[in-house]
């Protein structure tokens, strides 16, 4: 249920992406709300949901971009499956834990997706002043939005259970 | 780390990778989407939709906000350069006019044959009984008590007070005020005496019951009594009629010099003439 919920959630998250998000660029830059969530989820409910949510809201972002699909759900599953990992190991109650797990989140993805699309496409310009311009914009925006949405999840996550 | 190697699910998820790898080498080149793309785009496509209008109309009111803030500090703008240009238009004509009404005193100056110093007023009578003004100019500027002081126009009064570095000018409007008057046309001799307010008229006493008289006739000081030089410009008559008690004729003068816009004066500092002419007789001429 929780990770249905998370998924729709990301597919909202993708709905203001390519929408008031993309008005509101940092640097030309729009955030990842999908990693943010899917990170933040991650972290306080582990590997395999993590992993799970990942694959699925990664999915529904490469059918978004319109790219060959699979390069999200790689990226998305495998990095919340290492940042849900940690999860009994981090001080969930502080949302600094989101900041820093977005900072490597964001650069991992990133790598992931640059790594894999020279390898599927025939991109000459996709380089790394190209990376470079793209990557630190991108962090800043993910890691000021990621405690936001951390403390949400994480109330809405560690409200007792009635059904 | 044994988590992460031991575990099935890293079995789950290599595999996973596997399938991925070759679905994005599938639909690399795909011609078009699959059902399911289809389905979710057509599934979110009203919501965003939705959200783009919403994004749009903020964004149309944050630019048309944006807009009013500009023009209201453009607006603010131009009205502090309207209001430092009329300020400065004000003090150029206040300048200009200056300038012009010191220039027909320069001229003026030059004119008559008397030492002059030019003084600007700096005051008028506190009170409705006595008309006099307050110049710039004192004892320092070797100014003394009964100089005889004029204007552009004509005689306006003789210093009755003075300071280091102001005068007060008893104007020949007081009703304290009495110049020895000469009808320019007719020579008849008479005293030209202030009314009181709100009268602007001056009267010319004493002339003799068959005095010749008429108006429009020129007034100027006789310099009889050594206070007011020969020959200044007094006023014209306006209006001849006998003395209440019917032994003589007096009349009525206008003024030559506007008293109320007057804002220089030039002080006779000697009574002599320093040439033979004099305006007065200019004017008979």
């Amino acid at each position: 249920m929780r990770i249905v919920v998370v998924v729709l959630l990301s597919l909202l998250g993708l709905i203001l992406q390519t929408t008031i998000f993309s008005h509101l660029r940092f640097f030309g830059m729009i955030p990842d709300l999908v990693l943010i969530l899917t990170v933040c989820f991650a972290l306080l409910r582990g590997a395999t949901e993590g992993a799970i949510v990942g694959f699925f809201s990664g999915l529904l972002e490469d059918m978004f971009s319109g790219q060959s699909l699979g390069i999200n759900a790689i990226s998305k599953m495998l990095i919340a499956y290492v940042i849900g990992l940690t999860e009994e190991k981090v001080y969930k109650e502080n949302p600094w834990v989101a900041v820093v797990a977005l900072l490597v989140a964001t650069i991992l993805d990133n790598l992931l997706a640059i790594f894999l699309y020279k390898t599927f496409f025939t991109l000459p310009n996709l380089g790394f002043t190209t990376f470079n311009r793209v990557l630190w914009p991108a962090i800043l925006y993910n890691i000021f939005l990621a405690p936001f949405v951390y403390i949400k999840l994480y109330s809405w996550l560690s409200k007792p259970k009635h059904y | 780390m044994s988590q992460l190697f031991n575990s099935r699910r890293l079995i789950i998820l290599i595999t996973l990778v596997a399938l991925l790898l070759t679905v994005i080498g599938l639909t690399k080149d795909r011609p078009e989407f699959s059902l399911i793309e289809k389905a979710v785009l057509d599934f979110t496509a009203p919501l965003q939709k939705g959200f783009t209008k919403i994004t749009n109309s903020a964004r149309s009111t944050w630019q048309g906000i944006a807009e009013i803030r500009h023009l209201k500090r453009q607006k603010e703008d131009l009205a502090k350069q309207v209001r430092n240009l009329r300020d400065e238009n004000r003090q150029l004509k206040e300048q200009y006019l200056e300038n012009q009404r010191l220039r027909m005193l320069l001229e003026f100056r030059e004119r008559i044959p008397y030492n002059t110093v030019v003084a600007q007023v700096i005051g008028r009578s506190a009170d409705n009984w006595f008309s006099f003004i307050t110049i710039d100019q004192g004892t320092e500027d070797g100014l003394k008590k009964g100089m005889a002081v004029v204007g552009t126009n004509g005689l306006v009064g003789q210093i009755s007070g003075v300071t280091e570095h102001t005068s007060r000018v008893l104007l020949i409007l007081d009703q304290n005020s009495a110049v020895s008057g000469l009808i320019q046309e007719t020579r008849e001799n008479g005293i030209v005496e202030g009314m009181i307010k709100p009268n602007s008229y001056l009267v010319m006493k004493g002339l003799p019951r068959d005095a010749k008289v008429k108006k429009g006739d020129h007034i100027l000081s006789s310099g009889l009594g050594g206070i007011f030089p020969k020959g200044l410009f007094i006023g014209r008559v306006a209006k001849v009629e006998d003395e209440p008690y019917g032994i003589s004729k007096r009349a009525l003068v206008t003024p030559a010099e506007n008293f109320n816009s007057l804002e220089e004066v030039l002080v006779i500092t000697n009574n002599r003439p320093l040439k033979e002419s004099l305006p007065g007789q200019e004017v008979n001429q």
